[in-house]
């Protein structure tokens, strides 16, 4: 009988063990909850990581962003021997289902997930989270802003129109509408300003946000709404308080060739960064450019002939041939596509793009003397031999947007410069070597100016509204 | 749950007149005790069956004479009762089919009673086919279970539906338990297939519905073998034999044809005169090259004995499988313990089991030119493996392929397992009240596996690898799963009422961890770590470190009841409630049910005239629900953080949205059956019919992207599977000294999508060829109808959309649905002829009424890929106005064959899977030579194929799914001869 009451107990004992809500609730061995993740100020700082990692994706700063820049204005062509990629892009032929936009679209997205979730982390103000917040909200506009210039007609041209939804919180039941392009900027500008007031002029290296990458952006999204004024206070601000510097003729193709994110303040005022193991691999831009890569988009020769022989810029070209007996020239601000250890970072904004922003704003406020002032800086830095701009009027800005050609070519700026300004795109074919199907035009109310709102979202989404032509 | 056991322990005072009969059962031939004979009244009633020591003792109504006893491969045995112990011998022969034992995992019943739908597979005539992954030898053995083979790797698991595709999203596997415990449904090649003793698999609500949350792709429940009690028995069992490869029918140019078309169509590799002449002169069969002719043995030594306490069964055994393509195999060494010893009301079990295998395999069903079983297909003619010097020959074309012989014999893809399954269980016969027992099983499934790639810096995967030099993956996994189970159960008679009834509590937890590196730089000359260099920040050399875990548990409380009245009338009902690591927070609890009935027809009073030719007519019904809970993932119900890194940092990030919502698969099947043996069971079989529907399948619904996520694993749609199967069993000859006997089913299953979520009707699947459609199967290819070429002009010409305009405008509107590659029909049939002691087993299996897009036509027919081989068909392409063909004008600019018809082959086929010649010694010879059995055999595995498909073979690989997407391993052909002795 007293074994016949110990498998009882024992099987009373099991059963009940097992009723143990625990047994059940398992913790996943290599992720962490929404409710715990960010509570403290280590993780807070991984997720901001995480918040840049995205950016580093192929269809955003990894390689579709920079290279639309370019692609779609007058800067790069695709050769006629390609890898079929891009091509829609470079013949204006996107469709609502276009790949590239669809992923542009959820990758953005999703980085702005990832910042709300940092945002909106319910830790104590302190330094350093104070600083981790100003990152994320930093990351969040420049987004915000990427998705709103692609997505939705340039603010100079009607700041009326629809342009992206705002989604400030995680909630996965969401179907938002799209909020006006003004209220899209005036959010990008209110994290901006959130963002400076929280962080420090202090980065482990430029490939993390300070305050004045927040300033500088903010230079950026005031020149893009045609606010010459505000534009050209924040960018003032950057110049004397930000620390940065040119670096000289001499060293400019070094400075191209170096792949890591630097810590001297030179060039760079925000870039996102590659390495030997987190990279895009053959999916990276430099592959694209790169002729032992795809190498299948060139530099225009128009733009290669506006570099003096005395331009340093010149040096950031080689000339090759593509097809075979036709030459071309080949971008080589990207040298690292073999490099094991390092890979070239994407850069966002440079001290250059801050300068010629500033001229532009002092000439658009009719202080022509400081507009040379700042324009020259930066041209005689690059071309030592160069006498110097003297114009005036018209023909200054028109000198401070070709100056802004030459020296951000493919880092993605030309196209917006165009956009902002409402201007055709004209492309010059001049030694005859595009496809024959590239169009040499893209007037500015052109419905292909913008990309359209992909299917798949308005298909989950009915809120959003399309974009007109598509 | 507790009321339950008060009903039952009530039940025993409801006793009638009855009389206790006990006896004990050995086999008439050696004496040793049988367990398991079922022993019933004559008019068929099951009373119980004998236990471990052969004894038995079953209560009767007063006024019974004699009983019915019966065991599988044994003739029925009808005893007077006598006074005293019965002894009771059996001799080997024919039993009747429905006397045997359906083994349902947790219980076991007599098929006479049983209401459910379950196959049970007869593991002595199918346990020598030379396959070293148990799951592949199902194939064609039961109805309402589809086996696809797939690939000739030795070792690799089989695709195993049972009654249909029943998950898009989720696994189908169905879930495998292996004395009591769930095991891995990859792991076959690790378990000795030759221990096992039996296997069944359930396939309706009423049998699997017990497994609850798993059992939606049914379950397949196997038990070791036990010891038999007597003097120890010595086993040795062994073959020894070949395998060859499959000639196949999409042939390829040969050297003279191959370098004519080039020069036809603009010499692409530019080859000179002198050089045509000299290439000429190669002709390389590059299966040749790659193909060797494999060996197969295997040897098993097992031993059994004990006593009437205490018997135990113990093995050990070796295969060796080599692969037909070089350097490809799979070695096994396992071993067995199972030990059970006890008194009349107390049992204690043990059954342990070690496999070690080491796998090297080769990569197949992708579209890499890295893959030699794509270079058999690709590489041209007029090349050689090696150049004059004797080293690899570097492809000199301009398309230039790796050399694919180097690919394969450099670089070493090796893949060692160790697997553990233990289970032990305590059995108590509870006192003071007759027919209650509780049991505890308690076990264990332990599975380590290594991966040793090596990829040398002289081959191209090498050199693609970081830094350039080679590397070296190697990983380390291991998991580890326990199941408890607890249980009540009660049995009893009284009078003409049979109760049997259990209770149940289960417990299942695994547990997952994994690390692995991958280093770079392999300058030495050891194909290991040794070769490794160390990373710096500067050599490109640094090393890949990962780890990662999971682990998911199960909690259940489950019961199930039996009554059966005048052994004639049965019902069945069970229950089972699931609780789920997986599910979401507000779904974390899944019940389940089932309920059957069955009648025994021909047991009753007016089917007394039709005695002399219906042996046994039963009708059964059943209707219950089953669930799915795997293929998705331990976490897919919640929003978690994943590690991302960037710049030299690591990083946290959303990586899925979570569903607290989400719950298990639905399935739900309704099943109606007739079983029947006449002519003295000469002719015997069963129909059944099912209607199943799954609900609320997993399915990625779409989100607003602005959520940051595209969508979100749900419970969305719905599929229905409806079949008939047919199994007969005939003896159409039987005399004295010789008898034929046929095995045969038939399966037909109609698989149709119900809905998709949100109103969707037609999902593209990533294929590119097939498509998710409301009222078609699963895997219903979409694709534009070719319509041949214009003569005119040798353009490809297409059928629009309405099924009768021809256009020469490829546009994916046009796609039509066609069928589907899941073969509705499909069966085995066996015929055995027996003539003293010769006996010849052939085995065929077919499946048809499927549809196969050939991806590994396209490679070669593609007018792009001209610098590689290129097939056959090519040479009658169109050349000239007024050619009449079916291949266009080799131009890749027109050519859109690729999403069309054109390359949608019928997936028919009938194989023969086994034919065996064996002879089994006669007892005299045998008692000179001091044996107890000597058996020898002969047998060919997979000896002719008959299929219309033009490719190695029309079961494509697993993953594969409507498409052959290229390297292919083809279904090995095997011829073995063997030995068992039994001392």
């Amino acid at each position: 009988m007293r074994f016949y009451k110990l498998v009882y107990a024992g099987i009373l004992l099991a059963g009940l063990a097992s009723c143990k809500k625990e047994f059940l609730d398992l913790k996943p061995y290599n992720q962490i909850s929404l409710d715990v993740a960010i509570t403290n100020e280590s993780d807070m700082q991984a997720a901001v990581n995480g918040v840049y990692a995205q950016l580093r994706d192929i269809d955003l700063f990894g390689r579709t962003l920079p290279l639309l820049g370019d692609l779609l204005a007058d800067n790069a062509y695709i050769s006629t021997v390609n890898s079929n990629r891009y091509l829609p892009e470079f013949t204006y032929s996107y469709i609502n289902t276009h790949g590239n936009a669809q992923n542009t679209w959820n990758d953005g997205y999703n980085v702005i997930l990832r910042a709300n979730n940092v945002i909106n982390a319910n830790l104590p103000a302190t330094a350093n989270s104070n600083q981790l917040k100003g990152e994320a909200l930093t990351l969040r506009a420049l987004t915000y802003f990427t998705l709103v210039n692609l997505y939705a007609k340039p603010f100079t041209t009607d700041a009326a129109a629809d342009g992206v939804p705002i989604v400030l919180q995680y909630d996965p039941k969401l179907k938002p509408a799209r909020s006006k392009v003004s209220e899209v900027y005036t959010q990008v500008e209110k994290d901006l300003n959130d963002a400076f007031g929280l962080m420090t002029n202090t980065s482990k290296n430029s490939s993390y946000v300070t305050k004045y990458v927040a300033k500088a952006m903010l230079a950026k999204v005031l020149l893009f709404k045609g606010d010459y004024a505000g534009a050209k206070t924040a960018a003032l601000d950057v110049v004397t308080n930000g620390g940065y510097s040119l670096t000289s003729a001499a060293n400019l193709v070094n400075y191209w060739r170096g792949a890591a994110p630097l810590t001297t303040k030179v060039e760079t005022v925000f870039e996102i960064a590659a390495d030997g193991i987190d990279n895009n691999g053959t999916n990276a831009l430099a592959y694209f450019y790169d002729p032992a890569g795809y190498g299948d988009a060139l530099c225009a020769d128009d733009l290669y002939n506006t570099y003096t022989a005395t331009d340093a810029r010149r040096g950031l070209f080689n000339t090759g041939q593509r097809p075979v007996g036709q030459t071309v020239r080949i971008v080589n601000k990207f040298p690292n596509t073999t490099n094991a250890t390092d890979r070239d970072d994407t850069k966002i904004l440079r001290y250059a793009d801050v300068l010629l922003m500033l001229a532009e704003c002092y000439a658009r406020t009719s202080d022509e003397p400081n507009a040379i002032i700042r324009l020259n800086q930066v041209a005689q830095q690059r071309d030592p031999s160069f006498a110097g701009y003297a114009s005036s009027g018209a023909a200054l800005i028109n000198d401070i947007i070709l100056e802004r050609r030459k020296e951000l070519a493919f880092e993605g700026h030309r196209y917006w410069d165009l956009a902002r300004l409402g201007r055709d795109v004209v492309r010059v074919n001049l030694n005859n070597n595009y496809p024959s199907n590239a169009p040499l035009t893209l007037a500015a109310g052109s419905a292909k100016r913008i990309w359209p709102i992909p299917q798949s979202e308005r298909d989950a989404n009915p809120n959003v509204t399309q974009n007109a032509g598509y | 749950m507790f009321l339950l056991i008060a009903v039952m322990v009530a039940g025993f005072s409801y006793a009638r007149a009855q009389k206790t009969v006990a006896g004990r059962i050995t086999d008439a031939k050696d004496g040793t005790p049988m367990s398991g004979v079922t022993i019933s009244l004559k008019e068929g009633r099951s009373l119980g069956f004998s236990d471990a020591q052969g004894d038995f003792s079953v209560a009767v109504p007063a006024n019974t004479t004699s009983l019915l006893f019966s065991y599988i491969g044994f003739n029925d045995l009808e005893l007077t009762i006598g006074s005293g112990t019965m002894a009771v011998k059996m001799t080997a022969g024919q039993s009747r089919a429905l006397s045997e034992v359906v083994v349902t995992g947790y219980s076991s019943r007599s098929r006479r009673s049983s209401s459910g739908s379950a196959g049970t597979v007869i593991i002595d005539d199918i346990r020598t086919q030379p396959i070293a992954s148990f799951d592949q030898l199902l194939q064609g053995q039961s109805t309402g279970v589809s086996v696809k083979t797939g690939t000739g790797q030795p070792g690799a698991a089989a695709e195993i539906l049972v009654r249909g595709r029943a998950s898009l999203s989720g696994s189908t596997n169905p879930l495998y338990i292996v004395d009591g415990v769930e095991i891995n449904a990859a792991d076959f090649s690790s378990l000795n297939q030759g221990d096992f003793e039996t296997v069944s698999i359930l396939k309706d609500a009423a049998a699997a519905s017990i497994y609850g949350s798993r059992a939606a792709g049914g379950v397949v429940i196997i038990t070791t073998k036990r010891g038999r009690p007597g003097q120890l028995r010595l086993n040795y069992d062994m073959q020894y034999g070949q395998s060859y490869w499959p000639r196949q029918p999409l042939e390829l140019m040969t050297t003279q044809e191959k370098l004519q078309y080039e020069l036809d169509n603009g010499n692409p590799n530019g080859w000179s005169a002198a050089e045509v002449d000299s290439l000429g002169k190669i002709n390389t069969d590059w299966e040749d090259v790659f193909y060797r002719t494999g060996i197969t043995q295997s040897h098993q030594l097992s031993a059994s004995g004990g006593n009437d306490k205490t018997r135990f069964y113990a093995s050990v055994a070796y295969l060796n499988q080599e692969g037909v393509v070089k350097a490809t195999g799979l070695k096994r060494y396992s071993g067995r313990i199972n030990i059970e010893s006890g008194t009349e009301r107390l049992r204690f079990g043990l059954n342990t089991s070690f496999g070690y295998s080491i796998f090297n395999n080769t990569n197949e069903g992708n579209q890499s030119i890295a893959s030699p079983l794509n270079a058999i297909r690709w590489l041209l003619p007029y090349l050689t493996p090696y150049d004059k010097a004797g080293n690899y020959l570097v492809d000199p074309t301009v398309n230039g392929q790796p050399n694919a012989l180097q690919e394969l014999l450099e670089n070493k893809r090796k893949f060692p397992q160790w697997k553990g399954v233990a289970s032990a269980f305590v059995e108590y016969k509870i006192p003071h009240i007759e027919g209650l027992t509780a049991k505890t099983n308690w076990g264990f499934d332990y599975t380590q596996n290594e991966s040793d790639v090596f990829l040398s810096r002289t081959t191209y995967a090498g050199q693609l690898a970081n830094g350039g030099q080679g590397s070296l993956l190697r990983l380390f996994n291991r998991n580890f799963r326990y199941t408890g189970t607890t249980s009540l159960n009660y049995k009893n008679t009284f009078g003409d009422h049979d109760i049997s009834g259990s209770v149940y509590q289960e417990l299942v937890k695994s547990d997952f961890r994994q690390f692995n590196f991958t280093g770079y730089g392999l300058t030495l000359p050891f194909p290991n770590e040794s070769s490794i260099t160390d990373g710096t920040a500067t050599n490109g050399f640094i090393p890949v470190v990962r780890g990662t875990g999971t682990s998911n548990a199960l909690v259940s409380y489950f019961a199930e009841a039996d009554y059966g009245f005048r052994n004639r009338y049965f019902l069945h009902a069970g229950f089972r409630r699931d609780g789920s690591s997986r599910f979401g927070v507000n779904n974390k609890w899944a019940n389940f049910y089932n309920a059957g009935a069955s009648w025994i027809i021909s047991d009753e009073e007016f089917m007394a005239g039709t005695r002399n030719v219906i042996d046994l007519l039963k009708f059964k019904v059943s209707y219950g629900t089953v669930g799915n809970q795997s293929g998705i993932g331990n976490f897919a119900s919640r929003a978690l953080f994943g590690k991302i890194n960037y710049a030299g940092n690591t990083g946290l990030a959303l990586a899925s949205p979570g569903n607290p919502d989400l719950r298990w698969e639905e399935r739900s099947t309704l099943n109606l059956g007739i079983e029947f043996g006449l002519l003295k069971n000469r002719l015997s079989g069963s129909v059944e019919v099912y209607d199943s529907r799954t609900n609320d399948l997993f399915f990625q619904k779409t989100l607003s992207q602005t959520t940051g996520f595209t969508s979100v694993l749900s419970n969305e749609g719905s599929l229905q599977n409806r079949g008939i199967e047919v199994t007969l069993r005939a003896q159409p000859v039987k005399t004295k000294n010789f008898t034929w006997n046929v095995d045969g089913n038939f399966t037909y299953n109609r698989n149709r999508v119900l809905s998709l979520p949100e109103g969707q009707d037609n999902i593209l699947q990533a294929d590119g060829v097939s498509v998710l459609k409301t009222g078609r199967p699963a895997n219903t290819l979409f694709l534009v109808k070719y319509a041949g070429v214009d003569p005119a002009n040798g353009d490809p010409l297409y059928y629009k959309a309405d099924g009768k305009t021809i256009t020469n405008v490829y546009s994916p509107d046009d796609n039509v649905y066609l069928g589907t590659s899941d073969a509705p029909y499909f069966g085995g049939i066996t015929n055995t002829f027996n003539y003293k002691g010769v006996e010849l087993q052939v085995f065929w299996v077919y499946s048809f009424g499927n549809e196969i897009y050939n991806n590994d036509r396209f490679n070669v027919e593609y007018p792009g890929y001209i610098a590689s081989s290129m097939s056959t068909d090519l040479l009658r392409e169109w050349r000239n106005p007024g050619d009449i063909t079916n291949i266009p004008r080799p131009d890749p600019s027109v050519y859109f064959l690729q999403n069309t018809t054109h390359f949608v082959e019928n997936g028919s086929y009938w194989r023969l899977r086994n034919v065996q010649l064996s002879y089994n010694l006669q007892r005299n010879v045998l008692q000179k030579m001091k044996l107890n059995s000597l058996r020898v055999f002969v047998q060919g595995q997979n000896l002719y194929t008959y299929t219309k498909y033009r490719g190695y073979d029309p079961e494509v690989p697993p993953g594969g799914g409507t498409l052959n997407a290229g390297a292919q391993y083809p279904t090995l052909k095997i011829v073995t001869a063997g030995i068992n002795i039994g001392f």
